[in-house]
């Protein structure tokens, strides 16, 4: 009888403690499937504040994710999050979605490399290695990850402001004395712009730049990448302004002009569809304050700031269907930069922000940041640090799969974060 | 802001003269907003001297399509198309009458900067100070609209600039408000037979020039990336080179602007017109300072000023503009 007893009990007991088991996998479950499924619509019902050091969003549940440590290379990191959610329409009946926080990564863990000690008139990333120029010395170097620096030119060209990568042998050098030149490095054959070049971007296939004209203000020219390539650089002339403060960046079909800032002075932002001349400007972003824009490369998003006197704030603006999502992260639109797509995004975010105004005191040299880099996903809301509280201003951010180059501005230095295997 | 044009056109159709004439002359329709942005909630009401409204069946539509009807339903409110789109809005009266309006959204920006020097690659905006010129441009959108040949009609502080205003006067070029002061550029656009089509204003206020100091490398050029006084950088030598740019100094003047140059705690110069100045290792410990002034323009000037430590510690000091602190009464 006794022995019938304890059998009963024990028999309880491990039922018990298999029903518990299945109930706690069941909600780990339901936990994963929640996290996958931070889409689109789960960000126009409900709203994440990217308020920790890794957030996505579970559905407008608010939750608090146990905090986890993994190491950066400055230690390690502490990472934890929050959500909470808010949708409001704004004053031209546009649906703005602050994205509030949540949890769920997957852990990531990123080198941090000084690829170039001193100033770099620019570079570009490759899948494993980056073509740089130095600007002291206008010489091209190639870094491959691997601590490695070998020169590709020996020629000095002195006098060097910026450069830009046509492709791995066509660069664009912008100098303080002399007109600009395009030269080939593989044979050293270069063709001279005689035009004075102000602001440069670039496509896949053409080069744009802003150049002053007669009226005091600016020309915007377009050089396709075809004729670099046959030596036979005739500028095209796209649009003319009769002011001169502009910005550009060129994608693929279009070209966005937007207002040079000035502290919580109105700014605006315009598409120039096509490249041509006699398109029509598009409006993407009108009076706001302090206004720097920063467009997907596909142009269907749209990254800009604004700054006034609460501080700074990041939009995301999606160019189909004109929606604004207000972003938490606090920071300037030029020091994030995009993907391969619209998807995700990646911006230093300064730690703490100077008490004056910006970004004129910042771009004055005034004032600088101290950096940390995260990706966010443009569609969820997830976020997460890859380089935390770094002593790097950081800018000109360029993104290659599992590489992603930046200058800090302060010094020039080219830096890399690169994804451990 | 956005400013906006509203084409209303109103058509009545009667099966009398007589209720024909009375009905042209006796139902209005109008908007509040007046010019309604893209997107903007819109109230529109009907007003009448001739007939007792809020006793008529009144039925309305959008683009052909039933939207409400009720005894005395005088207002309804809608949201504005998008640019480039119109909503025509019909209310029926009765069988009394009918009238129309189309609502079609235009805007115009205004763009302004200040004909003011800053440095060449500077990616922020001129800015206006006292007796510099203001440079503005309109760009009107008026969807499917002709842009050209309208009529730009400029007003600052609500007075007419008569001669700037005028056919395809899209661009103008105006004093910048007096300093610390400012006013509120205004524009109406109108299209060639007078109708206005939209109008927008902006206000603008005048800084005071500024001088920030650099230093001048021989192999990198100007370090304009890294004012002195915002950074401490280690260098090996505290020989330098330093220049001063002037932010924000008229643009035709920046040829004729005058600098003065102190360096103090080691010897004293004085140099006018040269932009930049040579410290030495001899002066390790000075200060240096400069003052920038335009003959042109008795308001435009300012100064800065800047102390060197020694090569292990340069930390650096810099006093701001219009808020001049003589180094020498510093304690290092």
């Amino acid at each position: 009888m006794e022995k019938r007893k304890i059998y009963i009990i024990t028999t309880i007991v491990i039922l018990t403690m298999l029903t518990a088991l299945a109930l706690w996998y069941a909600y780990i479950i339901r936990q994963e499937v929640s996290i996958g499924q931070s889409s689109e619509l789960d960000l126009y019902n409900t709203t994440q504040e990217l308020s920790g050091r890794v957030s996505g969003s579970t559905g407008g549940q608010t939750s608090e994710s146990s905090t986890t440590v993994f190491g950066t290379p400055y230690g390690d990191t502490v990472v934890s999050n929050t959500s909470t959610n808010e949708t409001v329409t704004n004053q031209d009946g546009v649906l703005e979605t602050n994205i509030l926080a949540t949890e769920a990564y997957i852990p990531e863990s990123w080198s941090l490399l000084q690829l170039h000690q001193s100033a770099t008139a620019g570079h570009l990333t490759e899948d494993d290695s980056v073509l740089f120029i130095d600007t002291k010395t206008g010489t091209l170097l190639e870094n491959t990850l691997d601590g490695e620096t070998t020169n590709m030119t020996t020629d000095t060209i002195p006098n060097l402001i910026k450069s830009y990568f046509i492709d791995t042998n066509f660069i664009l050098l912008v100098k303080s004395v002399g007109a600009p030149i395009i030269i080939n490095t593989s044979n050293d054959r270069v063709q001279t712009l005689y035009d004075t070049v102000l602001q440069v971007s670039q496509t896949d296939n053409a080069i744009y730049y802003t150049t002053p004209n007669a009226t005091r203000g600016i020309t915007l020219k377009k050089i396709s990448h075809e004729s670099v390539k046959a030596y036979d650089v005739k500028p095209e002339t796209v649009w003319t302004s009769n002011l001169s403060g502009w910005l550009l960046q060129a994608t693929s079909a279009s070209v966005v002009l937007t207002q040079k800032a000035s502290y919580n002075i109105p700014g605006y932002s315009y598409l120039l569809p096509g490249g041509s001349n006699k398109a029509t400007l598009t409006t993407l972003v009108q009076d706001a304050p302090s206004l720097i824009t920063n467009i997907s490369q596909d142009a269907k998003s749209l990254l800009y700031s604004t700054v006034d006197n609460d501080g700074i704030h990041l939009y995301l603006k999606n160019l189909v269907d004109n929606t604004v999502i207000t972003l938490s992260t606090k920071t300037l639109a030029s020091k994030c930069a995009w993907g391969g797509d619209s998807s995700t995004f990646y911006c230093a975010v300064p730690d703490s922000l100077p008490s004056s105004t910006l970004p004129d005191s910042w771009y004055k040299g005034q004032v600088g940041f101290y950096d940390s880099l995260w990706r966010i996903n443009a569609q969820s809301g997830d976020a997460l640090e890859l380089a935390g509280a770094t002593n790097l201003d950081i800018i000109d951010i360029q993104v290659k799969d599992s590489v992603i180059t930046f200058k800090d501005k302060t010094d020039q230095s080219l830096w890399a974060i690169v994804k451990d295997l | 802001m956005r400013y906006i044009f509203i084409s209303i056109v109103v058509i009545l159709l009667n099966t009398s003269s007589v209720v024909e004439a009375a009905s042209f002359n006796s139902v209005s329709i109008s908007t509040v907003p007046e010019y309604p942005k893209p997107g903007e909630a819109t109230s529109i009401s009907l007003q009448s001297y001739s007939y007792e409204l809020q006793g008529l069946p009144i039925s309305w539509y959008l683009n052909g399509v039933f939207f409400k009807e009720g005894i005395g339903l005088t207002k309804i409110s809608l949201s504005a198309p998008g640019l480039g789109s119109a909503t025509s809005v019909k209310a029926q009266i009765g069988n009394i009458t009918n009238t129309t309006l189309e609502i079609r959204p235009t805007t115009v920006d205004i763009l302004w900067e200040a004909d003011t020097s800053t440095p060449k690659y500077f990616l922020g905006r001129a800015l206006p100070v006292d007796s510099s010129n203001i440079h503005a441009v309109a760009i009107p959108h008026l969807g499917n609209q002709d842009a050209t040949n309208l009529i730009y009609k400029w007003y600052i502080n609500g007075r007419f600039l008569k001669n700037l205003s005028g056919a395809n006067r899209n661009t103008i070029v105006t004093s910048s408000p007096k300093l610390y002061d400012d006013y509120f550029l205004s524009l109406d656009i109108l299209d060639n037979s007078g109708r206005t089509l939209g109008s927008n204003g902006v206000k603008i206020h005048s800084t005071e020039p500024e001088v920030i100091l650099y230093n001048i490398s021989p192999l990198l050029g100007v370090i304009t990336y890294n004012a002195l006084g915002a950074a401490t950088i280690q260098e090996s030598s505290i020989e330098r080179t330093v220049l001063a740019v002037p932010y924000y100094f008229n643009t035709p003047s920046i040829g004729n602007l005058s600098y003065k140059w102190d360096i103090f705690n080691a010897e004293y110069i004085q140099d006018i017109g040269v932009d930049s100045i040579t410290i030495t290792d001899a002066q390790v410990g000075a200060g240096v300072s400069v003052e920038i002034t335009n003959p042109e323009a008795l308001l435009q000037s300012s100064h800065t000023a800047y102390r060197f430590k020694n090569y292990e510690s340069l930390h650096n000091d810099t006093y701001g503009n219009g808020d001049y602190q003589s180094p020498f009464g510093s304690s290092e």
